[in-house]
């Protein structure tokens, strides 16, 4: 089938909090569910609607949202393809139970268990699948890394000794964080301990280095490899699946998503640091004539590149509260999603072919 | 001035304490309590306000409207630091109203401008705009009233809790004084941008850099990137002057920066390579000064079927003899970076290339030199193990500034073997690319690739006319030419394919015309490639009907696509209309009896 390659959108709602549904009554929340793509959002003096790919409401279960966001995705990994899937949304709107689940277990096999644990059940799955398919002319390489992007620093959260790590580019293999531990995985459980411990790792630094969790950006990759032999032609397909969890919306003042602040010149000793993004504002009014912006993009968006308006498979989770105190943020979220839906993506199968082995 | 011997004294001290509060102190707060320090400084400026109040009777009026008015002002930054904007905005406005009448006093002037400032900053984030710009721009309107009625060193707002021996020097206030003003500037630029007045806002950003300058508040490397970006605008805007100097006074600027020795040892490696990144960067700024120079000057000198008009060059060359004495008197007039040394070093570096039009080969082989040069040293970082996209862009710029110079070329065999040194840049790079991670940066090279053999077969077809007859050489030459550039076109029309092979039905936008145009470059090629072999000549003629026919049949099923391609359309038409006779000649000589 010929799908569009247009980012996915999907957008969930979280049940209010115990306590607040009681309190603020039917009054409270802020949005309504219409189908399974709209959604109204209460706002004055017009309710506005938004549509988008899929919408799931609060009794959605975790197993349909695997469904429909991971599912497709996981299987065109398997392709050859790259995919990523984003949980973004305010602090407190559910990412982390949508991509992990409950957040008091580490148990791999508990009914809530979120996004990330199923596709890596489904991922094994299918390799396993393909395997036995195939018999001994087709194995199989998976290894992944898990870094955190915080304060415009990379860290790798598989070796908390380390810090600062840089990103770079590679001719064949894309971008990728130079120095980041990368573990070969051989089942979706050991997957899922690697994930674990590098979330432990996030929350450590947490309380260590003074940073909370909700202000980085989580990065967990792993790249399928697939090799098959066929009438002694080696073929290679390599993928990549990005799973990000995103810092909270609430906290990317810097971003394309500001409005019109103006950036302070802080105090005496600091330079107006900001002035050279205003000038490349200016810059970019400029139209199609050469130029080169001296001040790029951030390391989150220069790690996804391909992710958006690239070269792969993108689905973005919008998470939502319902609660009509998180009208602001739940606009903003709604607004971004709706952007995203505009980034165009073109998907294209890898295929190295490696001559002759005998 | 001494109002109250040691209970004033205890008053500055407060005073002071609660500046390094909310200066210094704040920063090391925990995440968990980030105002800690701010709400500390907060309680001490209200205890000096109540020691301020009991001593009310007997001041002097003006003395203490003005220290009410600081504290009004401290307290209102305090309180838009901590969130709560109507607060602060209380604050500074009471601080404004205490100040009206004395503001264009020595005493008062800087102090009113910074509580404009924060209103300015206050309004914005309300995303109000427009009224942060009333603020701002009366910020702006005291500071010249004061500077042409008085023009002395006004005081600091924090010397009025100071004892007499620690005011400040002249100096040191006129700093101060000139920094409040330069970020009234800069807050003003932001203000432009936003209400898109891209031109004010543009000259904001220069007489911003240009006061860091002056008054010494800059980091060099930063600087230096931030004219270097404003160069940026220039170009787009066709100013070649400005963004000269902008990019000449970022060189010189830039020097400064190595000059520095670092404080901390351990992180030196890591700043050498920042530095290299950065120098790389305004290398590749100049490398767009130049390709826009000589891009621009191609515009001016073409004719209609892209090829350099004599006779337009002649009326150029004239034109600008004209008009080399008032651009002299035009530069006085541009605002101009830096100091006497400064300045000396910015014009030596301007000297190294014009900015001007060039009109003929020369002149636009010096600044192809120019850039040519500054390709290799952004190279020289941006190696392709580690920056692909910024090597590949490197690498596309230095094909351009080929390609640019190709064309005041008049020798054609020369001017070929310029366009040969562009494959050969080009071809190896995109040999080793990966489209699963490159795509775009593929296709561009892909695209490139097919446009280069097409102008070189062009080139040798022009060639092969003025000969007596064409050799067999020639013709080899042509032919594999045309081949190659059919490869690389079919190559990105390949990538447009869906994974099952299959041609999209409706050409996404930002691929129409490209794809398009090389559909019709494909018919064209064919057309072009010569065959002794009748039975091939057919082949070939059916080849690029069915192209030129992809064209007109696209065009008649998606109305939209036409203005992107009208020329070739119409072309394409024309074609269609004419080659299935000349294949009907061409059969009717193959089988005569029939």
């Amino acid at each position: 089938s010929v799908e569009g390659d247009a980012i996915k959108v999907y957008v969930r709602v979280r049940p209010p909090s115990e306590g607040t549904a009681l309190t603020d009554g039917d009054q409270g929340l802020c949005l309504s569910v219409l189908s399974s793509h709209t959604i109204r959002l209460h706002s004055k003096p017009e309710p506005k609607i938004f549509t988008f790919d899929c919408v799931a409401n609060m009794e959605t279960t975790q197993e349909s949202v695997f469904s429909s966001v991971a599912k497709n995705i996981v299987e065109s990994c398997m392709n050859g393809y790259n995919g990523t899937i984003f949980a973004y949304g305010q602090t407190g709107s559910g990412k982390t139970f949508t991509m992990m689940g409950p957040s008091d277990s580490d148990n791999f096999t508990h009914s809530l268990r979120g996004v990330i644990p199923r596709s890596f059940e489904y991922l094994f799955f299918l390799i396993e699948r393909e395997k036995e398919k195939a018999g001994s002319g087709k194995s199989f390489l998976c290894k992944c890394s898990f870094i955190e992007i915080y304060n415009e620093q990379i860290f790798d959260l598989l070796d908390s000794a380390s810090a600062g790590l840089f990103l770079r580019e590679h001719i064949k293999k894309g971008v990728f964080v130079d120095g980041a531990v990368e573990q070969v995985l051989s089942s979706a459980a050991e997957a899922y301990q690697v994930l674990t411990m590098g979330w432990r790792n996030r929350r450590v630094a947490s309380t260590s280095m003074n940073r909370e969790s909700s202000r980085s950006h989580a990065v967990f990759t792993i790249t399928v490899e697939s090799m098959e032999k066929n009438n002694e032609i080696v073929n290679i397909r390599s993928s990549l699946l990005n799973l990000v969890d995103l810092a909270g919306s609430e906290r990317q003042k810097d971003t394309h998503t500001e409005g019109l602040r103006l950036k302070e010149a802080g105090n005496i000793n600091r330079s107006l640091s900001c002035l050279g993004q205003v000038i490349t504002a200016l810059v970019d009014v400029g139209n199609g004539k050469q130029r080169h912006i001296c001040y790029r993009d951030s390391k989150l968006t220069f790690l996804l590149r391909d992710s958006l308006g690239g070269n792969a498979k993108t689905c973005i989770i919008a998470n939502v509260h319902p609660g009509s105190r998180c009208f602001g943020e739940t606009l903003s979220t709604l607004n971004f999603a709706q952007r995203a839906k505009l980034i165009k993506n073109k998907a294209v199968v890898n295929e190295d072919t490696q001559g002759n082995v005998s | 001035m001494a109002a109250g011997g040691s209970g004033w004294a205890a008053v500055c001290e407060k005073f002071r304490t609660a500046r390094t509060l909310s200066v210094v102190e704040s920063r090391k707060d925990p995440e968990t309590e980030p105002y800690r320090s701010k709400y500390s400084a907060r309680a001490l400026l209200q205890e000096v306000k109540q020691l301020l109040s009991a001593a009310e009777e007997g001041g002097e009026a003006q003395l203490l409207a003005v220290r009410r008015a600081v504290l009004e002002y401290e307290l209102g930054v305090n309180h838009t630091d901590t969130d709560e904007l109507s607060a602060g905005e209380e604050h500074l406005q009471r601080c404004t109203q205490l100040l009206e009448p004395h503001r264009l006093s020595p005493d008062c002037v800087s102090l009113y401008i910074q509580a404009q400032n924060n209103l300015g900053i206050l309004w914005s984030e309300r995303d109000e705009i427009k009224t942060a710009q009333t603020y701002l721009e009366s910020a702006e309107a005291l500071y010249n009233r004061y500077m042409k009625e008085d023009g002395n060193p006004p005081l600091d707002p924090s010397e009025h809790f100071m004892a007499e021996e620690e005011k400040l020097t002249d100096q040191e206030r006129s700093k101060r004084f000139e920094k409040a003003y330069t970020h009234t500037l800069y807050y003003l630029a932001q203000v432009y941008q936003h209400l898109e007045m891209t031109e004010k806002a543009a000259q904001y950003c220069h007489t911003t850099l240009k006061r860091q300058l002056e008054y010494c508040g800059y980091y060099p490397v930063e600087w230096a990137l931030n004219a270097a970006t404003l160069s940026l605008y220039y170009l787009s805007k066709q100013c070649f002057m400005e963004a000269r100097h902008c990019l000449a006074a970022a060189n010189v600027i830039f020097s400064q920066a190595g000059q520095v020795p670092s404080a901390e040892d351990n992180e030196t490696e890591q700043d050498q390579q920042d530095l290299r990144k950065r120098k790389a960067e305004i290398a590749r700024c100049w490398i767009k000064y130049c390709l826009n120079l000589l891009q621009s000057a191609r515009k001016l000198l073409e004719d209609n079927i892209g090829e350099l008009d004599p006779d337009r060059q002649l009326e150029l060359k004239a034109q600008r003899k004209k008009e080399e004495d008032e651009k002299e008197k035009g530069r006085k007039k541009a605002v101009l970076f830096g100091t006497s040394d400064i300045c000396d070093s910015v014009l030596a570096m301007e000297e190294k290339v014009s900015s001007v039009y060039p009109l003929d080969f020369q002149e636009a082989r010096e600044i192809f030199l120019v850039g040519q040069n500054y390709v290799q040293e952004a190279k020289e970082f941006f190696q392709v193990d580690g920056y692909v996209t910024d090597h590949i862009e490197i690498v596309q710029d230095h094909s351009a500034l080929f390609k640019v110079l190709a064309f005041f070329e008049e020798d054609y065999e020369r001017r070929c073997k310029m366009h040969k040194r562009r494959i050969d840049m080009l071809e190896p790079l995109y040999g080793v690319l990966n489209p699963q991670y490159y795509l775009l940066i593929s296709r561009q090279l892909q695209f490139e690739l097919a446009d280069t053999y097409y102008e070189m077969m062009d080139l040798k077809v022009a060639i092969g006319n003025r000969l007596e007859e064409l050799d067999s050489h020639t013709v080899k030459k042509i032919n594999s030419l045309a081949q190659l550039a059919i490869k690389y076109y079919e190559l990105f029309l390949d990538s447009l394919r869906n994974p099952h092979k299959v041609f999209p039905e409706k050409l996404e936008e930002h691929v129409l015309r490209p794809a398009m145009v090389a559909k019709f470059h494909i018919a064209r090629l064919y057309g072009k490639l010569i065959t002794s072999d009748s039975k091939k000549q057919l082949e070939n003629m059916q080849t690029s009907l069915e192209y030129y026919t992809f064209l007109v049949d696209y065009c008649e099923k998606y109305p939209d696509a036409v203005r992107d391609v009208e020329t070739e359309l119409e072309l394409s038409k024309e074609m269609v209309g004419l080659l299935p006779t000349r294949m009907e000649r061409l059969r009717a000589k193959l089988c005569p009896f029939i």
